[in-house]
């Protein structure tokens, strides 16, 4: 079966009582969530709450590490699981964090949660944005609404490594004020002179101090420069699907774009078939895609 | 290993040794439907009908299967001096340092669930076999993906005895996906029958072990029995038709993939899950959660890409909300998707989707016209079509075979 | 000039005039002992359309809601006195657009169950050819061949057909079937007789049992042609949860009680869900009882008055009562 160089992992490979969080793909049983506890919500709008969990092993807990853009399997046992980004910072140990925008039957319920109550976690999973070879480059981020969610945790890390990168440029729109997601963190941005923030609104109201308008609009007219740039976008599918062709429009090639894409999913490792493009699989190929990969899958998104 | 010989009447023998050492699963039938079943002593095992109405695979990649259970718990902590009283007495005192509230708090106990009892599954054929082969690479983690500890663990404790399929139906194209109706791969055993009864090849070593377990009804094979295996088999692939050759279905079908034919195939598709649950290949599930007060379970059942709510997100937007859309990933899946990443194709060619359809969807008329190159309708169309240029080979137009 | 050169130059006509998009009949399936939907767009290709006693599919299902392929399409389609209930039950209810269909209707004198004549032999069946009215030859793979005669071999529900010609039709297939007399005559329940003797326990028992091996592939629900929530089909909905996804006897027999309730009032008996189930659960047991309580109750056949209402949307709140 291996002939193509490919590995194959056989029962030997196993390691019992072993999580994903622990084992990452090798082995364990990946199925199995980590028991963790809510210790902090954060309202972060009227629909999106923002949930930190600490895991109830002290070891898991320790040795979490995860790549910025990949997404976790969020639920409460008895209700169900969703896949949701990670949105805390890589760097962070003391907890993990999810954003959560109220919808459907489980955010419902994960939006009823208390802090102490018990929720299981399947993380990390996905392949992640590759900010390693994205060093020395310039990184224009473009987002909207629960969009900030996917990238939040790439915008810290790029954030913490920003000596790394040539420049940061982050425009971000909501459809009212009170609709930014981590608003204390973008006033945080605010002060920084290290990082362009553009913050729009759909539409004017009272007290607002940034630009008005929507962000595809907003976006061609800061023009951005694509050399040296790569560009990355999340957000409502309509505000994703205009950027691009906007970032088509100001000459960034589909291998210097990127997004990342949201699927109805299940297992979350690859096996039960639901959140395909084509032959790719969101949880495992993606949820990290460039447009040149995206314009390769059959339009299914 | 040596060849062996299975008398026709010491069948129900062989099958109640094998019994004793594991759950033995075969082919019933009850009224007038052939299904495998765990069998009894007693039961006459059905091998005259050709291919029960769905493969074995819920025997190894079960239908429903709970994976976990878990319950909830409020636990109420040992407070310093343990005086439940005191904290419902006097909600004042709580800001009183001196006394320690014990606020009870929530645990969640998690336990996973994976029984794999050791099973025999008797009288599937070399198609079904090859179905679990199939599903092997996906749920065995091939090519750097997770490895699925439930399925494996009742694959690793089943052992497959299949029967050569003497009497191939018109249905099967078991030939042109490299199979065939002595097929071996995935056998751990193989039945082949001949006059008196079955010439016993054992393939595997699980195969040998489950013959020697049950020894005792068989005797060794002679050369004539041995010969006469090998005709029966020659004779039974040379009934099976090739409907389409599998090289470039994969191109031709990634080339198609806008092709408004899928439209047209997909026309009398009612959209319903048949063709999936009766194919041995097939194995896209859903995950979903019970509660009842604080104890329950999670756990997997089939599902399939051709119901509606599958790909259905919360917003109401369906990636795939088209009939067409949804008939097309099927067929995508089995010779294009799976390949691109497994190496294999995701059909071993029992036919079942064909017999079984409500009406009589043909997949091998399907990978015939969407994998073959789109015909040259108009020269402009050629043109943006490299692959539908030159030789167009006389594709069955909507005709059945 | 036989029915099916009548479905032919219908089907010719209505492509030809633009009258319709496409053309629903029925061909030949894989072998010539199966027949399955046909879709015609080019008047060229009507030749394929047949009309034999193997041509059970109730074209209806290919017109409900999500099946029409562009959405709006104008459809020619045949039916028989059965299937055209189920057209008139959704038109009564406004489920398709009168406007968009022609309609050919095809006199029926019953229709064969392939399912009983596969039972009379291991082997698969290969042509089931009709020589004259009245035989049926069946020939298998093995070139065994036997002959039956139509009458013993025919769908259960052709035996009960109250309407064999089409109740709503522009174009008829030749000349008219006879017609039982439906004044002197109710519905014939007799299939159902055993079942209604037994006791409630005994009922439970039963229907467990018949339900026990369903694989809950939702082809019963898919093929019925009033059956039209697709994906808020409330068997399938996650929020509210009235079934669990769970395959098991007593989730698979809430299930079709669900499908059963939903359809009660508009379900015509024309068996199509017994027809497409894989593993023949005689599904039509739940569905006849409930059709009789309604007749029973309300003297109400479905889909057999187009400007009829069905009982259940007569229901007044104001007066708890339905309608006259």
């Amino acid at each position: 079966m291996a002939d193509n160089g490919k590995r194959v992992y056989t029962p030997a490979d196993l390691v019992v009582g072993a999580s994903t969080a622990r084992a990452g793909k090798l082995g364990g049983n990946p199925y199995l969530p980590e028991v963790a506890t809510v210790i902090d919500i954060i309202e972060e709008t009227p629909t999106i709450k923002t949930f930190r969990m600490k895991f109830d092993d002290p070891e898991v807990q320790k040795n979490f590490t995860f790549l910025p853009g990949q997404v976790g399997q969020f639920g409460i046992f008895g209700v169900g699981e969703s896949t949701f980004a990670i949105s805390s910072k890589p760097s962070e140990k003391e907890f993990i964090q999810f954003s959560v925008m109220k919808a459907g039957e489980v955010t419902k319920a994960l939006h009823n949660l208390s802090v102490g109550d018990k929720v299981g976690i399947r993380a990390p999973m996905g392949n992640g944005f590759p900010v390693e070879a994205w060093k020395g480059k310039h990184i224009l981020y473009v987002l909207g609404g629960i969009g900030s969610a996917a990238l939040k945790a790439t915008m810290e890390y790029t954030l913490e490594h920003r000596a790394d990168y040539a420049g940061i440029t982050i425009l971000y729109g909501a459809t009212h004020p009170t609709n930014f997601t981590y608003w204390y963190d973008v006033q945080e941005w605010q002060e920084r002179s290290d990082i362009e923030l553009v913050l729009t609104i759909d539409r004017d109201c009272d007290g607002w101090q940034c630009d008005v308008g929507l962000v595809p609009t907003v976006l061609e007219r800061m023009a951005p420069k694509p050399e040296n740039t790569i560009a990355i976008t999340c957000g409502p599918p309509i505000m994703i699907k205009f950027a691009l062709i906007s970032f088509e429009k100001l000459g960034f090639t589909p291998e210097q774009t990127y997004t990342t894409l949201e699927k109805r999913m299940k297992c979350g490792i690859g096996i039960c078939g639901r959140c395909n493009v084509g032959p790719k699989y969101v949880c495992v190929d993606g949820p990290v895609f460039s447009l040149a990969e995206l314009k390769e899958l059959p339009d299914e998104l | 290993m040596a060849i062996r010989f299975l008398k026709q009447d010491q069948l129900p023998a062989f099958l109640g040794q094998l019994a004793e050492k594991a759950r033995v699963v075969a082919p019933v039938k009850t009224d007038g439907v052939v299904q495998f079943q765990p069998w009894v002593s007693g039961q006459d095992v059905e091998l005259d009908v050709l291919l029960a109405k769905q493969s074995p695979k819920e025997y190894v990649f079960l239908q429903t299967e709970t994976y976990l259970k878990f319950g909830y718990e409020m636990v109420k902590p040992e407070a310093a001096g343990g005086d439940t009283a005191a904290e419902e007495a006097d909600p004042v005192s709580v800001d009183d340092a001196a006394v320690e509230v014990a606020i009870p708090y929530e645990t969640v106990t998690v336990e996973p669930q994976n029984e794999a009892p050791a099973q025999v599954i008797f009288g599937l054929r070399p198609c079904d076999a090859r179905g679990f082969v199939q599903m092997d690479q996906v749920f065995g983690g091939y090519g750097g993906f997770y490895y699925d500890p439930l399925y494996n663990a009742r694959r690793e404790a089943t052992t497959l005895l299949a029967v050569t399929c003497r009497e191939p139906r018109s249905t099967c194209f078991c030939t042109a996906i490299g199979g065939g109706p002595a097929g071996e791969e995935g056998v751990d055993a193989l039945f082949t029958q001949v006059d008196g009864g079955f010439v016993v090849e054992a393939l595997t070593e699980k195969g040998e072990a489950a013959l020697a377990a049950a020894g005792a009804a068989l005797t060794d094979a002679t050369d004539a029995q041995i010969a006469a295996a090998g005709e029966v088999k020659t004779a039974a692939g040379a009934k099976i038709d090739v409907p389409f050759a599998l090289e470039g279905i994969r191109d031709n079908l990634h080339d198609n993939i806008a092709d408004d034919r899928w439209h047209d195939q997909a026309m009398r598709c009612i959209s319903c899950g048949t063709c999936t649950y009766v194919c041995p290949s097939c194995y896209c599930f859903s995950i979903n959660d019970e509660l009842v007060e604080s104890t329950g379970e999670r756990y997997r059942v089939w599902d399939n890409c051709f119901n509606p709510l599958y790909t259905e997100e919360t917003s109401g937007h369906n990636p795939r909300a088209q009939k067409s859309n949804r008939f097309r990933n099927r067929f995508s899946h089995k010779f294009w998707y799976y390949p691109d990443k497994y190496d294999s194709l995701l059909c071993s060619g029992c036919g079942r989707c064909i017999m079984n359809c409500p009406t009589r969807i043909d997949i091998r008329e399907i990978v015939r016209v969407m994998g073959a190159p789109a015909p040259a309708v108009a020269a402009g169309a050629a043109s943006e079509a490299p692959a539908a240029t030159g030789d167009a080979p006389a594709v069955a137009e909507g005709k059945e075979a | 000039m036989s029915r099916q050169d009548h479905i032919r130059e219908f089907a010719a006509q209505a492509l030809a005039d633009g009258r319709v998009d496409y053309f629903i009949g029925w061909k030949q399936g894989y072998n010539s002992s199966e027949v399955v939907p046909a879709f015609v767009k080019d008047p060229a290709d009507v030749d394929q359309l047949i009309w034999t006693p193997l041509c059970h599919h109730n074209l209806v299902t290919f017109i409900k809601r999500n099946m029409p392929d562009p959405a709006d399409a104008k459809i020619g389609l045949c039916v028989k006195g059965c299937d055209s209930r189920t057209l008139v039950a959704l038109l009564q209810e406004e489920l398709v657009d009168k406007e968009k269909l022609y309609v050919v209707g095809v006199p029926c004198d019953g229709i064969v169950d392939r399912r009983k004549l596969e039972k009379e032999f291991a082997d698969e069946l290969v042509d089931i050819a009709f020589p004259e009215r009245g035989r049926v030859v069946v020939t298998t793979g093995k070139g065994e061949t036997r002959e039956f005669a139509q009458d013993d071999v025919l769908l259960d529900v052709c035996g009960r057909c109250r309407y064999p010609n089409a109740l709503y039709a522009d174009d008829v297939a030749g000349p008219l079937e006879a017609e039982p007399d439906r004044e002197e005559s109710g519905p014939d329940w007799s299939d159902i007789a055993d079942f209604e003797n037994l006791s409630d326990d005994e009922k439970q028992a039963a229907l467990e049992r018949v339900y026990a091996t369903c694989i809950r592939c939702f082809a019963c629900v898919h093929v019925c042609p009033v059956c039209v929530c697709w994906d808020k089909c409330v068997n399938r909905s996650r929020e509210p949860e009235l079934v669990a996804q769970k395959v098991g006897a007593k989730e698979n027999l809430l299930f079709q009680m669900i499908h059963m309730f939903h359809v009660a009032g508009r379900c015509t008996s024309c068996g199509a869900c017994d027809r497409a189930c894989p593993v023949e659960i005689p599904l039509y047991l739940l569905h006849r009882k409930m059709n009789k309580e309604i007749y029973d109750m309300f003297g109400f056949e479905p889909g057999t008055k187009l400007d009829e209402k069905p009982v259940f949307q007569l229901f007044d709140l104001a007066t708890d009562h339905f309608g006259d």
